[in-house]
C-alpha cells in the first residue's frame, strides 16, 4: 500500500521512509494528498480508522430522529507489512484472517419524540466477506451493516439490531473537507499526535428508520467522519467533546477539543464550512466552552453535560443542548467504551432555534486514554 | 455391641485377637486376599479415571469459560457459519476454532533417533476470546511485540513450557511440524505456563492465530468448531436457534463422554478383571473365615455351653469380616493406586491405540474410588465370610461329633444343587433365545451360566468322589489307603470342597473363556485383514500412523505416486469422516466402490454386489446410490440389505440404499462405505485419509515399501507400508488390548492355588483329631502328604473338566452373544489348547501346594493335641 | 484270665528316668517326671491315676506317639529314642494297637475299613487278612454292620470296632487309653472282655491307663501315676473324686 504524501511543508521528510511510532504504525505527521472516492477506503498501517455518521431526521408526521452509524477498523499489527509477512505464506493457503484487523461498530438511534434511545454494537476479527473496508472507495461492512457508495453516488446506510434499523440514502451536499492542511488534524503538542480527517458536513438523508420493528420514513442531514491515526491521545487527555452542527443558515460546525486531567481545554479545534466557500479553521485560543447543566448516567455513573454554551472567536457563540437525557452509548462487546453520543439542538444566546446537530462526549464516565 | 455383656464381650475380643496372634500368617493372607480385590479394582477404576479426566482436562482446560462447542456433523465449517452466529447473537462469547494434532519433528542438528513429538496445535482469535486467553494467560504472554508477531506473522505460536522444554524449543526457536499433509515451518513467539489444572493436565500445546492454523492446516476460510459460553439456558437455546444445518451444539461433557463410549469395550474388559479379583477376594476370605471357623471349632463349642446364643457367635465371624473387609480395602486403596500408576500407562496407550490420544491426568484417587474400595473389601469379606458363618454358628454346644463326624446329608444337597443348577442354565438359554437380545441380556446370559456351573461343582464333585472311591477299591486292592480316604474324604466335605471346585472351574472356565474367544477373534482378525488388504502397498500420513491422528494425504503426493513408473494404475483412495447415524458416531468411508467390490475385498456378510455395481453403472437409470454397512453398525441399527439410509451431508440429508453388510473389525466404530464420485460432488471433499497403492510386477517384493518411502517421505509426511507391517501392527495393537487378559490368566490361577489349597488345608483343620489318629495308627507323613495331594487333584481334575465346558460356554457367550451384541462383531470359534494347558497346569501345581498344605498343620505337638479329648 | 504270658510272650516295656515336660520356663508342664517302670512281656497293666496325673503321656511315650524330654523308653529290646521318625511309624503301624476313650474312628471309612486300617497301611490286605479282619467284626458282633460308616454306629459299637483295629494285626504292645471312659458300666465291661480272646491266642502287652476300679481290678498289675511320678506299687487307693479333682487343679 502506497501512501501519498502531498506538497506541504513537510513533504520532504515523508520521502525515504514514512514515519512510525513505536509499535511501528503510520503517524499522521504531513500532509498527505487526498483523492476520492479512494480515499473514502480503508488506510492501512494507521492503528485505527472510523467511518462516522450522525444525523438528525424527521418523520412526514413529524416525529424526530436521530442516528449514530459507526465503523471501526483497529489493526492489530502494522497492516500495510501484512502483505510482506503474507509472502511466507502459499499463495494458495492465506487464511481470510489473515490480514489483522479488528473490525467493530456502533449503532445508535434516539427517539426523539419520545425520548428514548437505541443502542447496539457489534465486533469481529477482520475476514473479507463478512468484516472488511474496501481498499479503493466506501465500502465498509460488518455481519450486514455497511455504507457504500452506490452506482449514483450517494453513500448507503444499513444496519439491523433487534427491531431497530435504518436503511438511508445520503447526497453529498457539502464536502469532503479537510480539517486541516493536506488533512492533518493536531490532537495535541507530542509527535505524531494527530489524525488525517476530513468529513462530509452536509448530507441530505433520506429513507427508513425502524424502531421497535415500526418503520418510518424520514428525511434530514447527517454529517459524516473518516478519521485514522495512531495515536491521538496524550497521557493527560482524558476525553474529547466534539460537535459537528447543521446552521439554518446554510453553515456546517465542527468544534472539538480534548480535555486535560483537569477538565480544562488541552488542546481545541473548529472547523466552519460556509455555504458555500472555503472551510475556516480556528485552534485552542480562539475556541470555547462553557458546560451547563448536568446529566448523570445511572449505568456507568458518568456525569455529562447537558448543554454547551461554543464560541469560535467572533465568528459564532451558539448554545449546543442535548435533545433528551440518556443518549449514552455503552459498548460492551466491543471494548466498553461508554460515551455520550447525543443529538442535540443548536440555539442562539436568546434561545432561539439556529440548527439541529450532534456531540459526541467521551471519558466522563472514566479516562478515556486508559480505554484506547 | 450392646447386645454382649462386658465379660462376654472379652471372650469374643479373645476368640478374635487370640486366634490373630497365634495364628498371624493366617490373618494376613485374608487381609492380602481382601487386599487384592480392592487393589485391582480402585487400580483398574482410577487408572480409566486417570485417562478419561485427562481427555476431558484436554477438552476443557484450555477454552476455560467457554462451556459448548458448536461442531459440523462431520468435516470443517466454513467462517461465514462463525460470522452469522456472531450477527445473529452479538453478545455472545464466541471464537473460532481449529484443533488438531501434529507431529513435530526433531530440531535440526538433534541426536539421532530423537523421536518425532505429538503436539496439538489449537488456533483461535484471542480477540474474540479475551476472556478465555487472560484465563490461561496467553493475553499476558502476548504482551507487546509478541502480539504483533502472533497475530501478523504467519507460523507464529505460542507454546507451553512443557512441550517447549521437550522440544527444546525458546522464543524465535523454528520447528518443522507435521501437519499431516505437509510439514511447515513454525517459530515460538512466546512460552507460557498455563494455570492450574490445565498446567499439569496440557502439556502438548500451541496456541496459534486463527490465521495461523488456518494457513498450518491448508484450510483457509475453514474452523473445526466454534466454541461458546452462553451465559443461560435461554441463550444456548438461541443459539440452537440460528445454526445453520448440518452443526449442532454439543457441551464440553458430551465431548468428554465421548470417550467414555469409545473406551467402553475396552472397560468390558477391564470390568471382567476386576471381577474376578473381587471373586478371588470373596473366596480367598471364604477359606480363611472356614478354616478359622474350624480350627476354633473347640473354643467356639464351649462358648455355646456357657450360654453364647448362635447369633452372638455369628456376630464374632461378622465383626471379624468387617475389620479384615475395612484393613483390607484401606491396604488395598494405597495398592490400588500403586497398580493404577502402572495400569494407567497400559490403558492411555491401548485406548491411544484403539481410540484416541489421551494424556491421562496425575493418579489420585476420587471419593467415588475410595468409597468402591470400602464397600468391595467389606462386601468381599462379609461374602466371603457368610456361610463359614453360618456353619460356625450352628456348632453344637461342647459336641463329641465333629462337623465331619455328623451325618452324612451331601447327596440330599447335591441334588437339590444339581436341579437348582439346571435351572440356572435353562434360564440362561431362555436369555440366548430371547429375542429383543440386549447386552443386558447378554451378562444375564453370562450370569446364569457362571451361576450354574458353579451349582454343579458341588453335584459334580460329590459324583468325581464317588467314582474316585470306586476306582481307589479300599478294600479290594488293599494297598490304596490314602487314594482312598481321599476320595472319601472330598465327597463327605462338599461345604468346602465343592466351593473350591466351583470356584476353581469358574475362574479357569473364565480364562479358557476369554482366551478362545480372545484367540478366535484374532485369528477372524488376521483373516479379514489378509482379504481386505491385497494391494501392495498402502500410505497413509505418518501422523495418523504414528500418533492415531486423523490426517489427509497431500494431493502432490498422490499425483507424484499416480506418475511413479512402477506404480500399476491409479491409486485406491479412501477418505474417512466422522458422522453420526442413528445416533450413533460412524464412520463415512469413501473408496473407489467397483474396485472395491470387483476385487472383492469386502467378505459379504449380507447382500450382493451386483445391485450396487448395476446402480454404479446408472442401472435402473436414476438409481439411489449404493453403499455397504460394516456387520457392527448394521446389527447395532438393524440395518438390511434393500434398507433406505440417510446419510448426514453438509447442505441436506442424503438418502442411499444398503447394497450390503460386511464383515469389519477396524474400528470402534461403524463404517459406512460409499462411492467416491458420490462422496466428493456431495460432500465437497477432496481429502485422503490413506491409498492403497499397486505396484507393476517387476517393482513388487522384499524392500519395496522401503524403497518408496524414500522416494516420498522425502517430499511429504508420509508412511509407506507393506503387508507384512499392516499384520504386524494389527497383531501389535490386538495384542496390547488384550494384554489385561494375562493378568485374567494370573488371577485364575491364583484363584485356583487358593481355592485348591485352601480346601484342602480347611479338610485337614477339619481333621486334626483323623490325622493324629491315623498317624498314631502309623501312617506315615508321605502318606498324608499323598492324601493330600490326592485330594486336591481329585478337585483340581473336576474343577479341570467342570472349566473346559463351562469354558467353552463361556467363550461362546462371549462371542456369539456379549460380543455381538455390544460390538456387533461375529465370528467363528476356535478351540484354544493352550488355555486347556494352562488350566491343567495350575491345577497340578494346586494339587502340589494341596498336598503340602497340611503340613502346615502338622506340628510336633499336633499329633499328641489331636489324640486328646478336650 | 486264660492268659499264659510265658507262652508267646509279648514285648517288654521298659521306662527309665523318662522325663516329659511341654512348655518351657514359668509355662513348663511336667507331664511325667523321672519315671522308671517296666512291664513284663503279655502282662496287662492298669495305669491307675486321676486326670491330668500323666497316665496319657506315659501311654504317648510308650506307643512312639510322644518323645520323652529325657529318659530311655525301650519295647521289645528296641529304644525308640534311637528310631527315626519314620521307623517310629513303622514301629507304631506294626508293633502298637491303640484304644482311645473318643474311639477315633476315621468317619469316611466303613467299619470294614477302620477295622483293616493297619493292614492297609502297609498294603497288606489280601484275601487271607481281609477274611481275618472279618472274622474279628464277627467275634466283636459286628459281622453285619461291615459297610456301614461310624456315625451309623452306637458308641459301644465304635469301640469294637476301635478294638478290632488295635488288635487285628496283632501287636505286640496295646495301649487303652480310658477305654471304657465314653462308654456306661456295662458296654465298658463288654469291651474289655473282647480283649481276652486276642491276647490268648497272641499274647500283647496291654496297658490300660483308666481311672476306672473295675478296669484296675479287671488288670494283672497296677502302677498308679501321680503328678507325673509313679507311686508305690500297692497304691491302690481309689482315684479322687471330682470334687478332689477340681481342687487339685485350684491348687
Amino acid at each position: 500500500m502506497m501512501v501519498l504524501v502531498g506538497a506541504g511543508s513537510m513533504a520532504c521528510t515523508a520521502l525515504a521512509q514514512p514515519a512510525r511510532n513505536t509499535d511501528g504504525f503510520l503517524v499522521a505527521d504531513a500532509p498527505r494528498e487526498w483523492s476520492f472516492p479512494e480515499d473514502f477506503g480503508r488506510h492501512p498501517g494507521y492503528q485505527i480508522e472510523w467511518w462516522y455518521y450522525t444525523g438528525n431526521l424527521v418523520s412526514e408526521d413529524g416525529r424526530e430522529f436521530g442516528y449514530q452509524l459507526t465503523f471501526f477498523r483497529n489493526e492489530l499489527a502494522p497492516g500495510d507489512h501484512a502483505a510482506e509477512l503474507m509472502n511466507e505464506v502459499d499463495g494458495t493457503h492465506v487464511s481470510p484472517w489473515r490480514g489483522g484487523e479488528y473490525h467493530f461498530a456502533h449503532f445508535a438511534i434516539s427517539d426523539i419524540t419520545s425520548e428514548t434511545f437505541f443502542h447496539a454494537d457489534v465486533g469481529t476479527r477482520g475476514h473479507p466477506s463478512f468484516a472488511s473496508a474496501a481498499d479503493d472507495t466506501l465500502d465498509v461492512h460488518l455481519l450486514g451493516w455497511r455504507t457504500f457508495l452506490d452506482e449514483h453516488g450517494d453513500i448507503r446506510l444499513i444496519a439491523e439490531r433487534d427491531g431497530h434499523a435504518i436503511d438511508l440514502t445520503a447526497t453529498i451536499v457539502n464536502g469532503p473537507i479537510l480539517h486541516g492542511p493536506g488533512g492533518v488534524s493536531p490532537k495535541g503538542d507530542e509527535f505524531g499526535q494527530a489524525s488525517y480527517y476530513h468529513s462530509i458536513t452536509r448530507l441530505a438523508t433520506s429513507g427508513t428508520v425502524t424502531t421497535h420493528g415500526e418503520a418510518h420514513e424520514v428525511s434530514g442531514l447527517s454529517w459524516m467522519d473518516q478519521e485514522f491515526s495512531s495515536n491521538q491521545l496524550s497521557d493527560d487527555q482524558t476525553g474529547w467533546d466534539w460537535f459537528a452542527l447543521h446552521l439554518d443558515d446554510g453553515r456546517d460546525v465542527m468544534i472539538y477539543r480534548l480535555r486535560d486531567t483537569a477538565g480544562g481545554t488541552d488542546y481545541a479545534f473548529a472547523t466552519i464550512v460556509p455555504s458555500p466557500g472555503e472551510p475556516a479553521r480556528f485552534t485552542t485560543d480562539e475556541v470555547s466552552f462553557e458546560p451547563g447543566g448536568t446529566w448523570t448516567s445511572p449505568d456507568t455513573g458518568g456525569a455529562y453535560p447537558r448543554e454547551w454554551t461554543l464560541t469560535v472567536g467572533d465568528h459564532l457563540t451558539v448554545v449546543v443542548r442535548s435533545r433528551f437525557d440518556g443518549q449514552e452509548v455503552r459498548s460492551e462487546n466491543t471494548g466498553d467504551v461508554n460515551y455520550l453520543e447525543a443529538a442535540v439542538e443548536v440555539l442562539n444566546v436568546e434561545g432561539v432555534r439556529l440548527g439541529t446537530g450532534y456531540m459526541e462526549l467521551t471519558g466522563y464516565d472514566k479516562p478515556l486514554n486508559e480505554r484506547l | 455391641m450392646s447386645g454382649w455383656p462386658g465379660g462376654r464381650f472379652g471372650l469374643v475380643r479373645g476368640l478374635i485377637l487370640g486366634d490373630a496372634k497365634r495364628h498371624p500368617l493366617s490373618l494376613l493372607l485374608t487381609v492380602l486376599g481382601v487386599t487384592l480385590g480392592v487393589a485391582v479394582v480402585v487400580g483398574v477404576d482410577t487408572a480409566v479415571d486417570a485417562c478419561t479426566r485427562g481427555f476431558a482436562a484436554s477438552v476443557r482446560s484450555i477454552v476455560g469459560d467457554t462451556s459448548h462447542r458448536i461442531e459440523p456433523a462431520s468435516g470443517t465449517m466454513a467462517d461465514e457459519a462463525f460470522a452469522e452466529l456472531r450477527l445473529a447473537m452479538p453478545d455472545l462469547l464466541a471464537t473460532p476454532v481449529i484443533d488438531r494434532r501434529v507431529r513435530i519433528l526433531p530440531l535440526e542438528g538433534a541426536p539421532e533417533g530423537e523421536p518425532t513429538r505429538l503436539g496439538r496445535i489449537i488456533g483461535l482469535d484471542v480477540l474474540s476470546a479475551a476472556d478465555v486467553a487472560a484465563d490461561q494467560g496467553i493475553e499476558e504472554a502476548l504482551e507487546d511485540a509478541s502480539f504483533q508477531s502472533f497475530i501478523a506473522e504467519p507460523g507464529a505460536v505460542v507454546m507451553v513450557k512443557p512441550l517447549a522444554e521437550r522440544v527444546g524449543a525458546e522464543v524465535g526457536t523454528r520447528l518443522r511440524v507435521d501437519m499431516g499433509d505437509a510439514v511447515r515451518s513454525v517459530h515460538v513467539v512466546s512460552i507460557i505456563e498455563l494455570e492450574p489444572p490445565a498446567r499439569s493436565t496440557v502439556t502438548d500445546l500451541m496456541v496459534a492465530d486463527i490465521a495461523t492454523a488456518q494457513e498450518l492446516f491448508s484450510m483457509p476460510g475453514h474452523l473445526d468448531r466454534v466454541d461458546i459460553a452462553p451465559r443461560d439456558d435461554a441463550e444456548l437455546e438461541a443459539v440452537r436457534g440460528v445454526l445453520p444445518v448440518g452443526v449442532s451444539v454439543r457441551t464440553l461433557d458430551d465431548a468428554a463422554g465421548a470417550i467414555e463410549e469409545l473406551i467402553g469395550a475396552y472397560r468390558l474388559n477391564l470390568l471382567a478383571l476386576s471381577f474376578m479379583a473381587s471373586f478371588v477376594a470373596v473366596f480367598i476370605v471364604y477359606n480363611a473365615t472356614l478354616i478359622g471357623a474350624e480350627r476354633r471349632s473347640g473354643t467356639l463349642g464351649t462358648l455355646r455351653c456357657v450360654g453364647m446364643r448362635s447369633v452372638g457367635i455369628a456376630g464374632v465371624f461378622v465383626i471379624e469380616a468387617a475389620v479384615i473387609g475395612l484393613i483390607g480395602a484401606a491396604v488395598g486403596v494405597f495398592a490400588g493406586l500403586w497398580l493404577a500408576s502402572g495400569l494407567v500407562e497400559l490403558v492411555s496407550a491401548t485406548i491411544g491405540d484403539l481410540y484416541t490420544r489421551v494424556n491421562p491426568v496425575e493418579v489420585s484417587l476420587s471419593p467415588v474410588s475410595a468409597a468402591k474400595a470400602a464397600v468391595v473389601g467389606l462386601v468381599s469379606a462379609l461374602a466371603g465370610a457368610a456361610a463359614p458363618t453360618v456353619l460356625a454358628s450352628r456348632t453344637p454346644p461342647m459336641s463329641a461329633f465333629r462337623a465331619t463326624e455328623r451325618a452324612d446329608r451331601s447327596w440330599a444337597w447335591s441334588m437339590v444343587l444339581a436341579l437348582a443348577a439346571v435351572g440356572c442354565l435353562a434360564l440362561a438359554w431362555v436369555f440366548v433365545v430371547w429375542p429383543q437380545g440386549s447386552i443386558v441380556g447378554a451378562f444375564a446370559v453370562a450370569g446364569f451360566t457362571a451361576t450354574g456351573f458353579a451349582l454343579v461343582a458341588l453335584p459334580a464333585t460329590k459324583v468325581a468322589s464317588a467314582l474316585a472311591s470306586v476306582l481307589a477299591g479300599g478294600h479290594r486292592s488293599g494297598r490304596a489307603l490314602p487314594p482312598l480316604l481321599a476320595a472319601r474324604g472330598v465327597g463327605r466335605s462338599i461345604g468346602v470342597t465343592g466351593v473350591a471346585v466351583a470356584a476353581t472351574a469358574l475362574a479357569m472356565a473364565m480364562n479358557i473363556g476369554l482366551l478362545t474367544m480372545v484367540g478366535s477373534f484374532r485369528h477372524a482378525v488376521l483373516t479379514w485383514l489378509d482379504g481386505r488388504y491385497q494391494s501392495d502397498l498402502y500410505i497413509a500420513p505418518a501422523l495418523a500412523l504414528e500418533h492415531r491422528v486423523p490426517a489427509t494425504l497431500s494431493p502432490e503426493l498422490i499425483a507424484a505416486v499416480e506418475a511413479h513408473p512402477d506404480v500399476a494404475g491409479p491409486v485406491m483412495p479412501y477418505r474417512h469422516v466422522n458422522i453420526e447415524l442413528g445416533g450413533l458416531p460412524a464412520l463415512l468411508t469413501a473408496t473407489d466402490l467397483r474396485r472395491t467390490l470387483d476385487g472383492g475385498l469386502l467378505q459379504l456378510v449380507d447382500g450382493d454386489t451386483r445391485s450396487a455395481l448395476d446402480a454404479l453403472d446408472g442401472e435402473p437409470p436414476g438409481a439411489a446410490t449404493p453403499v455397504y454397512i460394516s456387520q457392527p453398525l448394521a446389527v447395532k441399527l438393524g440395518f438390511r440389505p434393500g434398507d433406505t439410509i440417510s446419510l448426514p451431508a453438509p447442505e441436506e440429508p442424503f438418502p442411499a440404499f444398503v447394497a450390503g453388510v460386511y464383515t469389519d473389525f477396524v474400528a470402534d466404530r461403524g463404517t459406512v462405505l460409499i462411492d467416491r464420485t458420490v462422496f466428493r460432488a456431495v460432500w465437497h471433499d477432496d481429502g485422503l485419509n490413506a491409498a492403497h497403492v499397486s505396484l507393476e510386477p517387476h517393482a513388487r517384493g522384499e524392500g519395496a515399501a522401503a524403497r518408496f518411502a524414500d522416494v516420498w517421505g522425502a517430499e511429504f509426511p508420509v508412511v509407506v507400508h507393506d503387508h507384512a507391517d499392516i499384520r504386524s501392527e494389527t497383531k501389535r495393537i490386538f495384542d496390547r488390548t488384550f494384554r489385561i487378559t494375562d493378568v485374567l490368566a494370573w488371577l485364575a490361577g491364583l484363584v485356583a492355588l487358593f481355592g485348591l489349597g485352601g480346601a484342602v488345608l480347611a479338610l485337614a483343620a477339619s481333621r486334626t483329631r483323623e490325622l493324629a489318629t491315623l498317624s498314631a495308627l502309623g501312617m506315615s507323613r508321605g502318606q498324608l502328604l499323598a492324601r493330600s495331594a490326592t485330594e486336591a487333584a481329585l478337585l483340581g481334575l473336576t474343577a479341570w473338566v467342570l472349566a473346559l465346558i463351562a469354558g467353552s460356554a463361556l467363550a461362546w457367550i462371549l462371542a456369539d452373544v456379549i460380543q455381538y451384541r455390544s460390538f456387533g462383531w461375529s465370528f467363528p470359534l476356535r478351540p484354544a489348547p493352550v488355555s486347556w494347558g494352562v488350566a491343567l497346569a495350575f491345577v497340578v501345581a494346586a494339587a502340589v501346594v494341596g498336598g503340602l498344605a497340611p503340613s502346615l498343620l502338622v506340628r510336633k505337638d499336633t499329633l499328641v493335641r489331636g489324640l486328646g479329648d478336650e | 484270665m486264660t492268659t499264659d504270658p510265658t507262652d508267646a510272650p509279648g514285648a517288654d516295656v521298659v521306662l527309665e528316668s523318662v522325663s516329659r515336660t511341654f512348655g518351657r520356663g514359668d509355662a513348663a508342664v511336667h507331664a511325667l517326671r523321672d519315671v522308671s517302670v517296666s512291664f513284663a512281656p503279655g502282662s496287662s497293666t492298669a495305669v491307675w491315676g486321676p486326670s491330668g496325673s500323666g497316665k496319657s503321656t506315659l501311654l504317648h511315650v510308650v506307643g512312639a506317639v510322644d518323645v520323652p524330654t529325657s529318659g530311655r523308653v525301650v519295647v521289645g529290646g528296641r529304644d525308640l529314642a534311637a528310631m527315626t521318625a519314620t521307623e517310629r511309624t513303622v514301629f507304631r503301624r506294626r508293633e502298637v494297637g491303640f484304644v482311645f476313650q473318643a474311639f477315633h474312628l476315621v468317619p469316611s471309612l466303613t467299619v470294614f475299613e477302620n477295622a483293616a486300617t493297619p493292614f492297609m497301611l502297609d498294603g497288606l490286605l489280601d484275601a487271607e487278612r481281609r477274611e481275618m479282619v472279618g472274622d474279628l467284626l464277627d467275634r466283636v458282633g459286628l459281622g453285619d454292620k461291615l459297610a456301614k460308616y461310624p456315625d451309623q454306629l452306637s458308641g459301644g459299637q465304635r469301640q469294637r470296632v476301635a478294638i478290632a483295629r488295635a488288635v487285628v494285626r496283632e501287636p505286640a504292645v496295646v495301649l487303652a487309653d480310658e477305654p471304657t471312659g465314653n462308654l456306661d458300666e456295662r458296654s465298658g465291661r463288654e469291651i474289655l472282655e473282647l480283649l481276652a480272646p486276642h491276647r490268648a491266642r497272641s499274647p500283647m502287652t496291654l496297658l490300660v491307663a483308666t481311672h476306672s476300679p473295675d478296669v484296675r481290678d479287671w488288670c494283672d498289675a497296677v502302677v498308679s501315676v501321680r503328678d507325673g511320678c509313679v507311686a508305690p506299687e500297692d497304691d491302690r487307693r481309689e482315684p479322687p473324686s471330682f470334687a478332689e479333682t477340681l481342687a487339685e487343679a485350684a491348687r
